[in-house]
């Protein structure tokens, strides 16, 4: 259900490497930190004596043992790699045993550094080299060095792989040729020593970090298993490696997962005994989670508030990867591009007229609790090429405004029933088709229909109902002719690049928006000039309000995801995609 | 009786038929399939997804599609779950055996519920205990499972902490230890009661009717007549009479059971059938859906079977030649 709200877009490296927000100090190895490590040694914790020296265990003081439930409401498949899992089900675990990878991603949705404690790009612009960290190791006892991550390019990189990660990889120089099976390895990967490898790729990209597959394979525990047969083995269902903070001890089918502390975890030894990773019913997520049957989980703002001043519980707020909007069926795809040529909604004015008219904050107030922002630029509030609000018009709710827009643009109600007539005096209807799935799907929709019929403009429901996630899609990526307004949403990765969803020849461009000046502005944010992060802000920022003036869909909200807590449960830190981050340092009261 | 059952079994082979076919055209008819949730402009392009769809031969006309799946299934391979990544008779496997468990816990629950009360009903018809126990099992019938799920789950798990609410099996116990296999049946128990407690009312209203009818049958008067106590009438002559009509129903029971694990497994998270074909319906996942399906049909033909030929066994005026 929850699938519905979102394409599922969880899934690139940029992101998932992401994890770490929000722990900047602890991972300073700054003199002072050190010292107090030193002092709390001993009130800490007697098994901590791997000699981890960059040991950034912050919480000296934070209470030792306990285990903690993570929730979520899905079933997971059990798929336990990176380079193969396909939805947050499988990954959340993945984060608990084996969340660390070459770079996170930091507040600002940048990379920073992490298992590649640094990098640094040659003066072409085409190799990047990683140092990594040493002494990080593998559960099964091996040391990390760089042939894990080679393994683990190669293994996408490979003819026979099965799962859907090579775009990340494909940009490695050498990739045709070893995929073609021409080559015996990936010619842009070189490994200097254990610790030190460089990547060149085949073309230079200023989001080229962001876009390498950052997770490292076990070498050592998977290399014997044919590329093929990796999503059936058992190294990766039943028993896999990771380098967290816990390793796997029990799986149980697409219900929970156990996991205990590994003490030689590279970052310190965990505060905690072990992690449970749980499945329970969303319906009752809340209920669960002040009946201590979960721990931590993320919570609909329609159950959060339910908890709100529960003392056995906290909630902790985070602004979503994601945004939601109604588009408008400009065109169509013609099978290899989008053509515009649907006239209904080609007048500028009366589109700025629908975006007037539509109450976007009593959306957030009505429907989703208040938790989440109204947004003009179809990117996440939090991305650091989040446009300036003020270059951007700010289409507030004003059904007066959107009248007089809709009779500069020739539509008037020339019939006197209420509703606006076209310029040509034809009747104007507007089918506005939204997704079934939550308990607010249908009143939304209703309100926004209302929305526009105040304004004027005669507006209902597509066919009078919701329809169901997939059959949305569906029919909106087949440009079905009776849909006029559509209500989706996007999942984002950390790199703004909006590519895949905003040129003329990108499929999933919904609204078949096509400008040339858009095109081009995009192309600028990959060019070669945009390694400078000034130049390409400032690309971003005019394509946004660009977009944000021929609006080919209304930008409606940027939501926030609300985390539930346990209250003994301390050390939780909630990033854009879940609440796993750092989860060595989560603890519990004892 | 051999050729009565051989007949019926054959019978049954086109009605699978029937019912494969069925089932496949349905699950294709559904809107989507198990690619259209995955669109991800950073990572997988439309190419991708074209050529999944291709590889797993979901662009091949529908006859096509019925005739490799139909070959599979002869040779007991039921395709591969796209969700899972796994051979569907493995999925599958994986969670057969906790709704196994569920569904004879409920069995035993239903036969001990309905047999206290059906006998005490029947004993003591039109008494302020049978109006007493009709009244329950009727206030039962009418009670949707997944409503009186979460009661249960609120009273006994969340107000008086009995019973887990979610899942088949607690956190750190090991698999095959005593300690495990409680913490199943303790998991189990809440579920069970739910989805056996409901199908009470049809067996207790059953035993309760055979058993004030028997009881003015002429063999009984002459039982009571030659000084038989009431007890030995009640639980001998008429009770074995009166268990005839209950054994038929077992045969029904076992696809209604099934059925309402659907809910009951989705309602208390307990990762059996039942869930995983809510689970699968969801994400398009057609190979697992058409096989549990089918699962669930077969399993409903065969506890007809067994109803019917079990009928024969224990009443020999219904055998058929």
């Amino acid at each position: 259900m929850k699938k519905s709200l979102l394409l599922s877009v969880l899934l690139t490296t940029s992101i998932f490497a992401a994890a770490c927000g929000g722990n900047d100090g602890n991972n300073d190895a700054d003199p002072a930190d050190n010292g107090n490590d030193a002092n709390n040694a001993d009130v800490n914790n007697d098994e901590n004596n791997d000699g981890n020296e960059d040991n950034d265990t912050a919480q000296e003081d934070a209470p030792q043992g306990g285990t903690v439930t993570y929730g979520f409401t899905q079933p997971f498949a059990g798929l336990f790699d990176w380079a193969h899992y396909e939805g947050q089900d499988d990954s959340l675990a993945l984060k608990i045993f084996n969340g660390d990878a070459l770079v996170k991603t930091g507040d600002d949705l940048r990379p920073e550094p992490h298992l590649a404690h640094d990098w640094e790009w040659s003066d072409d612009n085409l190799t990047v080299t990683f140092h990594l960290e040493e002494g990080v190791m593998w559960h099964n006892g091996e040391e990390l060095t760089a042939e894990d991550f080679e393994y683990a390019w190669e293994v996408i990189a490979h003819e026979d792989y099965t799962g859907p990660r090579v775009s990340n990889v494909n940009i490695i120089e050498g990739f045709e040729e070893y995929n073609s099976g021409d080559a015996d390895s990936l010619s842009g990967v070189e490994i200097e020593d254990d610790y030190t490898l460089s990547v060149t790729f085949n073309e230079p990209m200023p989001n080229a970090v962001d876009q390498l597959w950052t997770y490292p394979m076990p070498k050592a525990h998977l290399e014997h298993i044919d590329v093929a047969d990796l999503e059936d083995a058992d190294e990766i269902r039943r028993e896999p490696v990771g380098l967290g903070a816990y390793q796997v001890t029990n799986i149980i089918s697409g219900e929970q997962v156990e996991f205990e502390a590994f003490e030689d975890y590279w970052r310190g030894t965990p505060n905690l005994d072990g992690v449970v990773y749980r499945v329970i019913d969303g319906a009752q997520a809340a209920e669960l989670l002040a009946q201590g049957e979960v721990d931590i989980i993320d919570l609909p703002p329609s159950q959060a508030v339910t908890v709100e001043g529960d003392d056995r519980v906290y909630l902790e707020e985070i602004e979503a990867l994601s945004y939601s909007y109604i588009g408008f069926k400009l065109g169509h795809w013609d099978g290899e591009q989008n053509v515009m040529d649907n006239e209904k909604f080609h007048s500028k004015e009366l589109r700025h007229a629908f975006a007037h008219a539509i109450d976007r904050q009593g959306i957030i107030d009505s429907f989703s609790e208040g938790y989440g922002q109204v947004i003009n630029a179809p990117e996440s509030v939090i991305s650091w090429a989040y446009p300036d609000e003020t270059d951007l018009n700010q289409y507030e709710y004003d059904p007066e405004r959107a009248q007089e827009l809709l009779a500069e643009a020739g539509y008037e109600d020339q019939t006197g029933d209420g509703f606006v007539e076209t310029p040509d005096g034809e009747e104007f209807t507007v089918n506005f088709m939204a997704m079934s799935g939550t308990e607010i799907s249908e009143p939304r929709a209703q309100y926004i229909v209302q929305n526009l019929q105040d304004a004027g403009i005669n507006a209902r429901l597509q066919d009078g109902q919701l329809f169901e996630f997939n059959l949305f899609y569906d029919l909106v990526e087949e440009d079905d002719a009776d849909i006029d307004l559509f209500m989706g949403a996007w999942g984002l990765a950390a790199d703004p690049d909006p590519t895949g969803l905003w040129k003329s020849d990108d499929f999933w461009n919904f609204p078949r928006w096509v400008n040339e000046e858009s095109d081009e502005l995009i192309e600028r944010g990959l060019s070669e000039e945009a390694f400078d992060d000034d130049y390409r802000r400032e690309v971003y920022q005019e394509w946004h309000q660009l977009v944000n003036d021929e609006l080919p869909l209304i930008p409606l909200n940027s939501p926030v995801d609300v985390y539930g807590i346990a209250s003994d449960v301390g050390g939780v830190t909630v990033d854009i995609r879940d609440a796993i981050t750092d989860p060595h340092l989560w603890y519990r009261e004892q | 009786m051999l050729l009565y059952t051989l007949r019926r079994i054959l019978i049954m082979i086109p009605i699978m038929v029937m019912i494969s076919v069925v089932v496949f055209a349905l699950a294709l008819a559904m809107p989507g399939d198990a690619l259209s949730g995955q669109i991800d402009p950073a990572n997988s392009d439309p190419e991708y997804i074209e050529e999944m769809r291709e590889r797993l031969g979901l662009n091949d006309p529908v006859h096509v599609q019925y005739g490799r799946w139909m070959a599979g299934v002869v040779q007991w391979d039921f395709g591969r779950s796209f969700v899972h990544r796994m051979d569907v008779t493995e999925v599958i496997g994986q969670r057969l055996p906790n709704t196994i468990l569920l569904s004879v816990m409920s069995l035993i629950i239903t036969y001990i519920l309905a047999f206290t009360m059906g006998r005490y009903a029947g004993r003591h018809p039109y008494t302020p205990g049978d109006y007493g126990i009709q009244g329950i099992n009727y206030l039962m019938l009418a009670i949707p499972s997944f409503v009186a799920a979460i009661f249960a789950i609120f009273f006994f798990s969340f107000q008086l902490g009995w019973f887990p609410a979610t899942g088949s099996v607690g956190s750190g116990v090991t698999p095959g230890t005593f300690e495990y296999y409680l913490s199943r049946l303790h998991h189990a128990a809440l579920p069970a009661l739910v989805l056996g407690g409901l199908t009470t009312a049809s067996y207790t209203q059953f035993l309760r009717n055979d058993i004030i009818e028997s009881s003015q049958k002429d063999y009984v008067r002459t039982a009571r007549a030659k000084g038989t106590s009431e007890n030995e009438i009640y639980n001998k002559h008429i009770l074995r009479n009166s268990i005839i009509p209950i054994v038929t129903l077992f045969g029904f029971d076992i696809a209604s059971i099934i059925g309402g694990a659907v809910i009951i497994e989705t309602v208390f998270a307990y990762r059996g059938i039942g869930e995983l074909l809510i689970s699968s319906i969801d994400r398009r996942d057609s190979s697992v859906v058409v096989a549990v399906t089918l699962m669930l049909s077969v399993a409903t033909l065969v506890g007809n079977l067994i109803a019917d030929l079990v009928y024969g066994v224990v009443d020999p005026r219904i055998r058929v030649e």
